[in-house]
């Protein structure tokens, strides 16, 4: 196997099994749109990063998050519904994107890439800085696990037992935000909303309970990113594009195994 | 013993005041109903004890501020939502909700089994403990919740609107099962409730709200004429099922005579 694919592969796999795991809080916070407002203001974040001749990938990290907890605080100060709140910083913020990277002097990073992805090209060095800020993200939700889906569930309850509700939200949307900014590598920012929300979605057709719901979720997240690079490769379609509509096959399959049932 | 202290709560959102100076102390072991009409301030009286929304005055439980509380007096404090506010289609049963909000407290797994198993059975929920809580009805969910709150073994509970969701028929079912484990487990309960023909059968404190605290007191001495008019404009006769003396004691319900 030729070693950027297997680049690609390792890159999909880690990043796959990150997204479906956070996206089943995602899901359980009803705030699948969250996911495409960060991943849309990375773009800004990008466009900083050519404005300011610093690693765009690291500013897009740095902007993604405070949009995500922007979105985060917004949620809880203002009477504003969640998908209002981020029906208003998912354009803004891709406005915004777009008339810096217009100020970009000389090289003007292409959009297609940065909108749609480009995996084959991940190098040896964005494969360690993807694999340790997943190690990061993951060791977060895992210590975690039990408060943010409570909080997740039941918010005011957490509080009443004494959980520590907002440095452990406004983390968790820090690492979202990281884990969407760090998977647009991947899929691009158009669709990594798809690796947050569709294996999660799958897994609830099908799981009787929560622990197979993450479990099914991590899987169809693994099964996507591996067929659909494979496809990619095989048939020379872009693999963002790819992997997506695998995870979207495996969707319609589960739906169809729920009605079954 | 109070073990719920409350003076001078004044509660706004934004321009409106939900609760204005309202005071009084819940004693230890006392079972405390909250009725009053809609947008009456009762579950954000419910809230404000237990620090969910900001207010003015001062708020005390076991005699301290709810920000005070060690983490062992937090787990001594049940409350029982209004409503779960969950995804329908989440596939998460009642054994699972009961574990994760074990999850963390220092209690053995084999005591956190057992009160599970108890407290599950004593919700009579034992049958549905695989069940996913989507597929539960309302009056179901709601045991949950209180089943949930009991398995801490809690010296206070505070319920906000438990009674949502269940029918006619469960009412009496509910009120039968919270007032045998008031009596069984001597816990402070305090619940808001829509239903007041049930309080001066259950309650020994009832708090009569209508953004102010129009009366509380002994059921029997407080649900006058008087105060019924200012709670709800309207006389007793609309909810009670017997004569009452004008302004004077009046029992709301008794069952024999609705037989």
């Amino acid at each position: 196997m030729p070693l950027f694919l297997q680049r690609a592969l390792t890159a999909g796999i880690i990043t796959s099994i990150l997204c479906a795991f956070v996206g089943v809080f995602v899901i359980t916070r009803k705030m699948a749109f969250f996911a495409n407002a960060v991943a849309h203001s990375s773009l800004t974040g990008i466009a900083i990063g050519f404005l300011a001749n610093t690693n765009p990938f690291w500013s897009a990290i740095g902007f993604g998050a405070l949009v995500g907890i922007g979105i985060g605080y917004l949620y809880r100060k203002s009477v504003l519904f969640i998908d209002t709140i981020i029906g208003i910083f998912l354009p803004s913020s891709m406005a915004l994107g777009i008339i810096l990277i217009g100020f970009v002097k000389g090289y003007k990073p292409s959009l297609l890439s940065y909108l749609f992805g480009d995996i084959l090209a991940v190098t040896n060095s964005d494969l360690y800085i993807i694999s340790a800020l997943s190690l990061i993200s993951f060791v977060f939700l895992i210590v975690f696990f039990h408060e943010i889906l409570i909080i997740a569930l039941d918010e005011d309850w957490a509080r009443v037992k004494g959980v520590a509700v907002n440095p452990i939200d406004y983390t968790f949307f820090v690492i979202l935000s990281l884990i969407i900014v760090v998977s647009t590598k991947i899929v691009g920012i158009i669709l990594v909303s798809a690796l947050i929300v569709i294996p999660p979605a799958s897994a609830m057709n099908i799981a009787r309970n929560f622990k197979e719901t993450m479990i099914y979720s991590v899987l169809f997240g693994i099964i996507s990113a591996i067929l659909g690079i494979w496809f990619s490769y095989l048939f020379n379609i872009s693999t963002g594009p790819s992997i997506v509509i695998t995870a979207s096959i495996i969707f319609a399959i589960t739906l169809i195994a729920r009605r079954k049932k | 013993m109070s073990v719920i202290e409350v003076k001078n709560l004044t509660v706004k959102y934004e321009n409106t005041v939900a609760l204005y100076d309202v005071s009084f102390s819940i004693e230890k072991g006392t079972l405390a109903i909250v009725i009053g009409p809609n947008g009456a301030g009762k579950s954000t009286l419910i809230k404000s004890i237990l620090n969910l929304v900001p207010f003015e005055g001062e708020v005390k439980i076991f005699g301290k501020p709810f920000s005070k509380l060690s983490k062992e007096e937090h787990l001594k404090i049940g409350y029982v939502p209004q409503k779960f506010n969950f995804p329908k289609s989440l596939p998460i049963t009642v054994d699972e909700i009961m574990h994760l909000s074990f999850a963390k407290i220092p209690v053995s797994k084999l005591e956190k089994e057992k009160r599970i198993e108890k407290f599950l059975k004593m919700a009579h929920l034992e049958k549905l403990r695989n069940y996913k809580i989507g597929d539960l009805s309302g009056g179901q969910m709601q045991r949950v919740l209180i089943a949930r709150a009991l398995m801490f073994l809690p010296e206070i509970i505070l319920m906000d609107e438990p009674l949502a969701g269940i029918d006619v028929a469960g009412e009496k079912t509910f009120y039968e099962f919270i007032d045998s484990i008031h009596q069984r487990f001597g816990i402070t309960i305090m619940l808001v409730s829509h239903d007041v023909t049930s309080v001066d059968k259950y309650a020994d404190i009832v708090l009569c709200l209508n953004k102010r605290l129009v009366c509380y007191g002994n059921p029997s001495e407080v649900l006058t004429e008087t105060n019924f008019h200012k709670l709800y404009g309207q006389d007793m006769g609309a909810f009670r099922h017997r004569p009452c003396p004008k302004d004077g004691p009046c029992e709301l319900y008794k069952e024999q005579e609705v037989k």
